[in-house]
């Protein structure tokens, strides 16, 4: 009888197809956006996820300020962040490489000053501060020329990224041509290869120039530290390493632990917490939304009862079951919903098949996502057919025969 | 063929409408025996309660005091769920206005009988097929009701009502809608029905009619006042005085009578002129 029940609803959906396209539109949207934003939010992830593997599994960052748990988005947390910064300073970058177990430190400060180019200036990069190390740390390879090395740390070299290479040279290898930091001229000696998305190490080498620390004290002004990274000997004393590293820092910081140390692992959750916050947030849209769809269907299927009390009529008459006609009417709420899921699912595979031509997010659809949205929608098919399935049971066959077809 | 156990029967059955002063009977303490392999025609004024007696031996309503056998089984106080699968395996219907699902083809309106019943897709239209071949229409299988004529969809109407093998089939008005020649069609094939051994009730206001029928009932304000059988072929003469006198001021049904007891000349299934369908549609929605 199901199957039966199918093809009932499948031919009056068929039959009024313009009125049926409309009324599942709502369902339509809500599966669609749904579907669509999971996907998004699901691919960044992956993305972030790939470019975390991508950087040296003994990777630890050390941050200024004590990091708060991501928990909700409200201004609180924000407030208790801002209050908490602190400072990382040069003397804490030579304590963490006497800490047991560090094979290597990698600065990151900020140099203040501005670069000029055949005097134009050029304001949206960042002058990086760093040593030899940070390419391997950070798996980051040159398109053209070579990092800096040891010998060359006083020596007013640069390298670049590629957007640098573009905006302020105009041309891809520049190797060669020197651009002005304070007064300096540094020479080009590499380009780095396009760097995919921000890694968790939080730095653009895309739109940086990367100078020897040395150099940069060399031409004055302050050099803030950012962050530093940590290589630790092999992956499995990370965690090890930053309890040292912070007993250390601690006593440097009189006592206070004003600062952030993350391994790769702690990164992904971070970056999982607030994708998980994100989700919820898409879950209360969609819950609303398929509120609305199902009260459209419902609608719908009240309007349709009433236009089809003589079909009704007859049905009954022929010796259909109040049972039979109820589930007749929820069947087609429920399949009028479903092929809205199911077109739902198309447009938002459509969708992505844009944002992954168009733009650089690469969302992924996974069938967990598919199956909850269709069932979903589905069930709210099912729900909000119910009362008009029931006053189409109702019906007394005498006056619904004798009512118009 | 014809066994003379009872099938239906009625005892002292009442419908009362409302409450209190705005109590309408519609059928007073009506008596009715049905045997197996009769043709009944009931006839009578509207509002006579024709209809609700109709109502209430198809199952589709229940008597408010009385007792209604059908099969030997009481059926007058059965529950909805009972009812209506003792409506889809007993009682055939046909209506006036033929009431085919005008989104089903033919075969599948004559095989939704048997799909309440749960039998089978192929089984059921398979049975539905058979059901049309016997009432001349293997060749409209496919067609939706709206390509079909008033007489073709008429014997669709008929042959959904046969699928199921019904006790009894329930016919209210069945030429009301329709051309004489089409009437003519119907009649002849509710009368070779009747002839195969089923049951027929038919509720009419054309006395010609009711020469198909062996047994005519008589309906006046919610009583039965006149049941007499008859041979096949005959109008009594009762029957036609009685609704003459009845109807004399009703000048539109006179002429209907006229022009019904006016084609009896034999014909094959033609399509009449346009002119004469027209007239006797406009007629059948007066009714």
């Amino acid at each position: 009888m199901i199957t039966e029940y199918f093809k009932m609803a499948l031919s009056s959906i068929r039959g009024a197809k313009f009125r049926s396209l409309l009324t599942m539109f709502g369902i339509i949207i809500g599966v669609s956006s749904v579907v669509t934003i999971v996907s998004l939010g699901e691919g960044v992830k992956h993305q972030v996820a790939s470019k975390v593997d991508e950087v040296s599994d003994s990777l630890v960052v050390i941050r200024p300020g004590k990091k708060t748990e991501a928990k909700a988005f409200n201004l609180d947390s924000l407030r208790t962040f801002i209050g908490n910064t602190g400072s990382l300073s040069e003397k804490d970058w030579r304590d963490t490489e006497k800490v047991t177990g560090v094979k290597s430190v990698v600065p990151i400060g900020i140099v203040s000053g501005i670069v000029t180019y055949d005097s134009q200036e050029y304001l949206d990069g960042n002058i990086i501060a760093t040593t030899k190390d940070l390419p391997s740390l950070l798996n980051q390879k040159l398109a053209f020329g070579e990092f800096f090395d040891e010998s060359q740390y006083t020596r007013n070299v640069a390298i670049i990224g590629v957007d640098i290479a573009e905006k302020l040279f105009q041309e891809n290898v520049p190797i060669g041509k020197s651009l002005n930091i304070r007064g300096k001229d540094f020479i080009v000696q590499g380009v780095f290869e396009q760097q995919k998305s921000a890694t968790f190490a939080e730095l653009n080498l895309n739109n940086s120039i990367l100078i020897p620390y040395d150099a940069a004290r060399q031409i004055g002004g302050t050099i803030q530290l950012m962050q530093l990274y940590v290589e630790a000997e092999s992956p499995e004393k990370i965690s090890d390493v930053a309890k040292n590293i912070t007993s250390t820092l601690t006593k440097n910081h009189a006592g206070q632990e004003d600062f952030t140390i993350q391994g790769k692992e702690e990164a992904l959750k971070t970056t999982n917490a607030v994708f998980y916050q994100i989700t919820l947030f898409i879950a209360g849209v969609a819950f609303i939304s398929f509120i609305v769809g199902g009260i459209g269907i419902m609608n719908i299927m009240f309007a349709t009862v009433s236009e089809r009390t003589r079909e009704i009529g007859i049905r009954k008459a022929i010796g259909a079951t109040n049972a039979q006609i109820l589930g007749q009417f929820i069947m087609e709420s429920a399949v009028l919903s479903f092929v809205g899921g199911f077109i739902g699912v198309l447009f938002a595979l459509i969708a992505n098949a844009i944002f992954r031509v168009t733009t650089d997010l690469q969302p992924v659809t996974t069938l967990n996502i598919v199956l909850i949205a269709v069932g979903l929608s589905s069930f709210t098919g099912i729900v909000s057919g119910l009362l008009p399935a029931a006053k189409a049971a109702r019906k007394d066959p005498i006056a619904s025969l004798r009512s118009e077809l | 063929m014809t066994s003379k156990s009872p099938l239906i029967s009625i005892e002292e059955v009442s419908k009362v409408y409302g409450f209190g002063d705005a109590t309408t009977v519609a059928l007073e303490e009506v008596s009715l025996t049905i045997n197996k392999g009769e043709f009944i025609a009931i006839m009578g004024p509207s509002g006579s309660g024709k209809t609700t007696l109709m109502n209430i031996i198809g199952l589709l309503d229940r008597p408010t005091h009385g007792n209604y056998k059908l099969n030997d089984k009481n059926v007058a106080r059965i529950g909805k769920i009972k009812q209506a699968k003792l409506r889809r395996d007993n009682i055939g219907f046909i209506f006036q206005s033929f009431n085919l699902l005008p989104r089903l083809t033919v075969l599948e309106n004559v095989a939704l009988p048997l799909a309440y019943k749960g039998v089978m897709q192929t089984r059921r239209l398979k049975a539905a097929s058979n059901a049309l071949a016997e009432v001349g229409l293997k060749d409209r299988e496919y067609y939706l009701p709206s390509q079909l004529s008033g007489g073709q969809l008429q014997r669709a109407a008929i042959a959904r009502a046969l699928v199921n093998g019904p006790s009894i089939i329930i016919a209210d008005e069945p030429t009301g809608n329709l051309d004489s020649v089409s009437a003519r069609v119907v009649m002849e094939l509710l009368s070779d029905i009747h002839k195969l051994g089923n049951t027929v009730l038919m509720v009419t206001h054309n006395p010609s009619l009711t020469r198909y029928a062996d047994r005519i009932i008589y309906m006046l304000d919610g009583s039965i006042v006149y049941d007499e059988a008859t041979a096949v072929g005959e109008i009594p003469k009762r029957v036609q005085n009685a609704v003459n006198s009845l109807r004399s001021s009703d000048e539109e049904e006179k002429l209907a009578n006229v022009s019904a007891l006016m084609e009896t000349m034999p014909g094959p299934d033609k399509e009449k002129p346009k002119a004469k369908k027209k007239k006797s549609k406009k007629r059948g929605k007066k009714k």
